[in-house]
């Protein structure tokens, strides 16, 4: 299929070249942008004792990601992205790949239609369709973007949005009596197509199919509802076990000004199934099973002063233990145990498999997910516990307030914190509770010392506390706490040394829960965590433009588990240096 | 069913209603949409350059080696050699004065159209990105990427350069287009230097540039960490780095100072407990004085590895040229590298040390240059080795001679063999076994990009295996050429002689005869004539000789044969010696035609009638011919 693609694509690039060359005068039929980087890393072994494997290992590549654009008309638009990768070392072709990454037609008909087939990116809101951001990205103030911006890149992870394939159209109806708008999105997209997984075993195409209806009613108050759908074709292939996975979802928010304060007031409720369609039985006949539904109701209320000085959310959600919504529960990282580090997957002389640690949840881009799932993914408590599937998370219910505050471009700080308590107990009438505080500070230091060169030291705090009373057996408690801490200091001009760490530190039991391939909780595992992961770097970061820059590093990382009771728990430490210039062309 | 329908009649009701109170469609306000919004952000400037270049070949072998599987024909789209057949040069600049570059290399094979001779798209060389950053201090141009042609000095980085003593008959993919066919060999005549493209004396590397320039006190400074093509290991996460830095200071117009430095380092096990590196450090002066010219490099280096600690050694290059205005202009090199003076990236063969070759499959034999004692030409330095060499050139009216000679000596004794390189059918026999290590019948050859040397043994040796004796070699090399009118239409006549040899002492001229090990020499005569403003008939005619004496490798035929290849036609039996040992009678015959088709685009013809023959040695026998039709086209 991508010989497929390069081969029609590759023309379309080469020959349009002269396309490009009269349009920069012209109407700009083709033009081009997209991403150029060098990366380079060298891993270096922090543990002597570990005799078998490399003491130090380099990886590197270079890459450009060219994007065409092609507008044949003014309202439609070919879009294409070619990528261009050569390995480190790699000499005279070898190495090399070239790939199409994304391919998209989007358009407007008649200046009343949007469109776009291909490669797109969505988002409906939080309870339906939303790519919630990874663990331990909060609260960061840029301290890591590189390895950010490059996991976020690869992953296709573009402002909360799902990358999918398939047919997107949107339009909207302006009225003069009654309502002021109504405005109308639909998709059908396919997220996984019939592959063949054995001989004569093919599993059927998943599709994602969704719809939403906005109106703003008046100038204060919209209403939406939304509705999407995760479900498999059975007769794509024949597997006779096909999901189905409708939630639907509406909304009233009402806006408005009062004083110095722009306020909003949000309520939105809905409610899912999922099922498993079990076709063809022995006796000819279709049933199904591992049926759930559940619903959820949010309320939601915002204060945001005018100049955005101070920003105030105040809100209380609950959200059933069976509520399901594939689009806006699949998780970013599965901490699914199959899946190795890349990174020295092993240590130990006795060759065990290394558990994944913070760093590995900041630099690998291969942990991370593109697919949604249909059942709940595995999580690690100790980095996320609270809500570890986003604000979808269910069996939960309780209050959440966050603020953030900008002090004349000197201070800036946010606050977040939640209370939450299951909605039923997980193999108990005992229910957990779990208490989120967090905050973070940046202080600007050259606005104090009204200096032009930038200096500020940032530091933030991230506590999760997770607790269920009952017997010795039932009972549980977790302290998860997360510190960031960032010095940014401009040297010269464009020039920042840098210095952060990152340190999580985790104490307390917790159940890990199994499901099976249904979601059906299985089992309960008990963990004992008194564990450490530490991320500590220095380095120099030249940066021209945001998207634009050049940052060397070097990182000393590992995770201490201080667990004497269990020896197959062994301590780690590793060492990076990383050059990273990365250019948004 | 009723209530399906009656459900369908209200959803249209409703709709119906909605758009009859709906004023009209709209896009233009900020509107709900699941997709993501459409930002226009072109790159500033962005530009494709390159050449289509097709090569027909088809060759056809009369005699050929005992081991050929029987198939005598080839016919190819192109020859064999990986080089583009449509090159696309894209190079972009973003309005951050950040540049890139990518060299797409699309290929096909003309096989037919099944799927399987369907060729995928790579990349001819690599990926860069650049950027400039001006400061108070300087200018600091920083990059990333590769491959880079990188050059810092002849003893650290520097790629094979000489003085521009070959034939010009056969081409190359990179040569560029002039603007007709009869300027190649016109400015092949009066500058005897053909473009060669970028990578013309310049090493190839990946990794991060840095060159810092205008910088305080006349000071300026280039560096790279990175990979050469030579850093290649078994595992590719292995460390295999080479590192370069070069510090130049001008202090006035006529003088400049550099300190360079390199470090090559590679991981020799999967642990990286064992190592294999070396160092060098080396000053450089560049003064101009009156009408002369001195360059001076000199430093020193080592070697260490797990099997062998050389331990330092010295090595210096001097090059006395007097100005281009005299009336015979002269140039004089010196040179002298240690065994110890150990480097692969230089402007010299590494011959003490074979393990720092890359040894790996596929990648080793492209880049294994001669290492057994190899004789060269001249420009060609060499380590554990030391010598001298004047060049000069004269022109008397339309003829212009330009020569050299040159005396070298080892300084320690090294492997009992000696290898050379072919001067007439290098190309072609490079094409029959690419990139082959020890082929053909008497495993002699060893082919590297567009050449063939050869190795041969000696039998003279120690107790330790090496040769009995340090070797000595003569070098005289000789071209002349000559351009008149003929028919009122220009021409050009092009010949070339060289002459090799390596002996066990030193003489005053290279030796032809049994006092010779080995004994190299070639003659190369180039015609060109302008059939018109577009055409370009060429023909060249070349003979190598190539004599061995009795402590080199003996042939399998019974009967000696004639080294006095003109003695014996004459039947003068007087000077007609005769050998076992290594008697080759290399031939080319070609004629070819260069023709302008149109701006930037250009045909050229080769038929190459070709023998490598030595009656001593019965099998090495080769004969046939080759048929090459390239278009090229740059744009």
């Amino acid at each position: 299929m991508n010989k497929a693609l390069n081969t029609i694509l590759l023309p379309l690039m080469i020959f349009s070249f002269h396309s490009f060359l009269n349009a920069q005068t012209s109407n700009e039929t083709v033009w081009f942008n997209g991403l150029a980087r060098s990366y380079f890393s060298r891993d270096v072994l922090g543990n002597t004792t570990d005799t078998l494997y490399p003491r130090n290992s380099s990886n590197g590549y270079n890459l450009v990601d060219l994007n065409i654009h092609a507008n044949p008309i003014k309202t439609i638009e070919i879009f294409a992205q070619l990528r261009v990768r050569n390995q480190f070392g790699s000499f005279f072709g070898s190495g090399t790949n070239i790939d199409v990454r994304q391919l998209r037609a989007s358009g407007t008909i008649k200046n009343k239609f949007n469109f776009s087939v291909g490669d797109i990116f969505l988002k409906q809101n939080r309870f339906t369709l939303y790519n919630y951001n990874e663990e331990l990205s909060s609260f960061e103030n840029d301290m890591f973007k590189p390895y950010r911006d490059i996991i976020h890149y690869e992953n296709f992870y573009i402002d909360n949005r799902w990358r999918l394939q398939g047919l997107q159209t949107d339009f909207s109806l302006q009225f003069d009596r009654f309502i002021r708008t109504l405005e109308f999105d639909f998709f059908i997209t396919r997220p996984r197509g019939s592959t063949q997984l054995g001989s004569n075993t093919y599993s059927p195409d998943l599709i994602l199919s969704g719809g939403s209806i906005v109106s703003k009613i008046t100038k204060k108050l919209s209403f939406e509802v939304n509705y999407i759908n995760l479900f498999e074709i059975p007769s794509s292939g024949n597997m006779n076990i096909s999901i189905n996975n409708p939630v639907y979802h509406s909304g009233l928010n009402y806006k408005y000004n009062k004083n110095n304060f722009k306020i909003s007031h949000k309520l939105q409720t809905g409610f899912s199934e999922r099922n498993w369609l079990f076709s063809e039985l022995d006796n000819g006949s279709d049933s199904t099973g591992f049926t759930t539904r559940g619903m959820f109701f949010e309320f939601e209320n915002e204060f945001l002063v005018k100049d955005s000085s101070f920003r105030l959310v105040l809100g209380a959600r609950y959200v059933d233990p069976n509520f399901r919504s594939a689009g806006s529960q699949t998780r970013r990282i599965d901490f699914n145990t199959e899946i190795q580090n890349t990174v020295y997957p092993f240590h130990t002389n006795d060759y065990i498999p290394r558990p994944s640690s913070a760093f590995d949840l900041l630099s690998d881009e291969n942990r991370f997910n593109q697919d949604l799932s249909g059942t709940l993914m595995s999580f690690n408590p100790i980095y996320s516990n609270v809500l570890p599937y986003g604000d979808a998370t269910p069996n939960r219910t309780g209050f959440y307030l966050s603020a953030s505050m900008n002090k004349n471009q000197i201070l800036f700080s946010n606050i977040k914190t939640a209370y939450f308590n299951e909605v039923i107990g997980q193999g108990t009438t005992e229910k957990r509770n779990f208490l989120l505080l967090a905050g973070d500070l940046k202080i600007n230091i050259n606005e104090i010392l009204k200096k032009p060169k930038e200096f500020s030291l940032s530091f933030s705090f991230w506590n999760e506390l997770t607790s269920r009373d009952g017997d010795v057996v039932e009972e549980l408690n977790l302290n998860s706490s997360h510190i960031n801490g960032f010095i940014n200091l401009e040297f010269s001009k464009n020039f920042y040394f840098q210095l952060g760490l990152k340190q999580i530190n985790a104490s307390g039991k917790e159940f890990i829960t199994q499901r099976n391939e249904y979601g059906v909780i299985q089992n309960f595992s008990l963990v004992n965590y008194d564990q450490s992961d530490f991320i500590y770097f220095t380095g120099i970061n030249y940066k021209i433009k945001k998207n634009i820059y050049a940052n060397i590093q070097y990182n000393w990382w590992g995770e201490d588990l201080n667990n004497p009771n269990n020896p197959t728990f062994n301590d780690f430490n590793y060492r990076r240096l990383l050059f990273i210039f990365s250019v948004k062309l | 069913m009723r209530q399906i329908f009656y459900s369908k009649v209200q959803i249209v009701s409703i709709l119906i209603v909605l758009f009859s109170y709906s004023t009209h469609f709209s896009q233009n306000h900020d509107v709900f949409t699941s997709n993501q919004a459409k930002i226009k952000d072109p790159i500033d400037q962005l530009s494709f350059s390159g050449n289509y270049r097709f090569l027909g070949f088809v060759r056809n072998q009369q005699e050929f080696f005992p081991n050929n599987s029987g198939k005598t024909t080839a016919i190819m789209s192109g020859d064999f050699f990986r080089e583009p057949m449509f090159l696309l040069k894209v190079k972009g600049k973003t309005k951050d004065n950040v540049s890139f570059g990518a060299d797409l290399m699309i290929n096909s094979l003309y096989k037919g159209p099944s799927e399987e001779f369907t060729s995928t798209v790579t990349l001819d060389l690599g990926l860069n990105l650049r950027t400039s950053i001006n400061t108070d201090f300087g200018v600091f141009n920083f990059s990333s990427g590769g491959v880079s042609w990188y050059r810092q000095s002849r003893l650290t980085v520097w790629g094979n350069r000489s003085f521009n003593r070959i034939s010009i008959y056969d081409r190359r993919p990179q040569n560029a287009l002039t603007n007709n066919p009869n300027d190649r060999y016109n400015d092949f005549y009066k500058n005897g230097l053909i473009d060669q493209g970028i990578r013309y004396g310049s090493r190839a590397f990946q990794g991060l540039f840095l060159q810092g320039n205008k910088l305080p006190h006349n000071f300026s400074f280039k560096g790279v960490i990175g990979k050469s093509a030579f850093n290649r290991s078994f595992l590719e996460t292995s460390d295999n780095f080479t590192t370069c830095l070069q510090i130049n200071n001008r202090p006035n117009k006529n003088l400049k100072l550099s300190y360079n430095f390199l470090s090559s380092s590679q991981d020799l096990d999967s642990i990286n407990n064992d190592k294999r590196q070396y160092n060098i450090h080396t000053f450089e002066l560049s003064q101009k004085w009156k009408k002369i010219n001195i360059h001076l490099e000199s430093g020193f280096g080592n070697y260490t590895s797990i099997d062998e600690d050389l331990g330092f050694g010295e090595a210096i290059i001097l090059d006395v040229k007097t100005d281009k205005s005299l009336k015979i202009p002269l140039d004089f090199q010196f040179y002298r590298i240690s065994p110890q003076f150990v480097n692969v990236t230089g402007n010299f063969l590494n011959t003490s040390v074979l393990e720092i070759f890359p040894n790996i499959p596929g990648v080793g034999t492209t880049i294994r240059t001669p290492y057994k004692s190899p004789m060269v030409g001249l420009g060609f330095p060499v380590n554990n080795r030391q010598g001298f060499s004047i060049n000069s050139d004269i022109d008397f009216g339309k003829l212009k001679l330009n020569a050299g000679i040159g005396f070298f000596s080892e300084i320690d004794t090294s492997y009992a063999g000696i290898s050379y390189r072919h001067n007439v059918n290098s190309q072609t026999l490079s094409r029959i076994y690419l990139f082959a290590q020890g082929w053909g019948p008497y495993n002699f050859l060893n082919s590297t990009y567009r050449g063939v040397f050869e190795e041969v043994s000696v039998s003279d040796t120690n107790i330790n295996g090496l040769a009995n004796f340090k070797k000595f070699y003569n070098t005289i090399e000789f071209q002349a050429k000559y351009s008149n009118l003929l028919f009122g239409r220009k021409f050009y006549l092009f010949h070339l002689a060289r002459f090799n040899s390596c002996q066990r002492k030193l003489y005053s001229l290279p030796q032809f005869n049994d006092k010779a090990l080995i004994s190299q020499l070639s003659n190369e005569i180039d015609f060109s004539y302008e059939m018109n403003e577009n055409a370009v008939l060429v023909l060249s005619y070349g003979i190598e000789r190539v004599l061995g004496n009795s402590f080199t490798d003996l042939g399998d035929n019974n009967e000696a044969s004639s080294t006095n290849l003109l003695s014996e036609f004459l039947g003068i039996d007087k000077f007609n010696n005769v050998n076992r040992a290594r008697n080759q009678r290399n031939r080319l015959i070609g004629i070819g035609f260069d023709y302008k088709i149109g701006e930037n685009a250009m045909l050229f013809f080769r038929h190459n009638r070709y023998r490598y023959f030595d009656p001593n040695f019965v099998e090495n026998h080769l004969q046939g011919t080759e048929n090459m039709l390239e278009l090229k086209i740059t744009f």
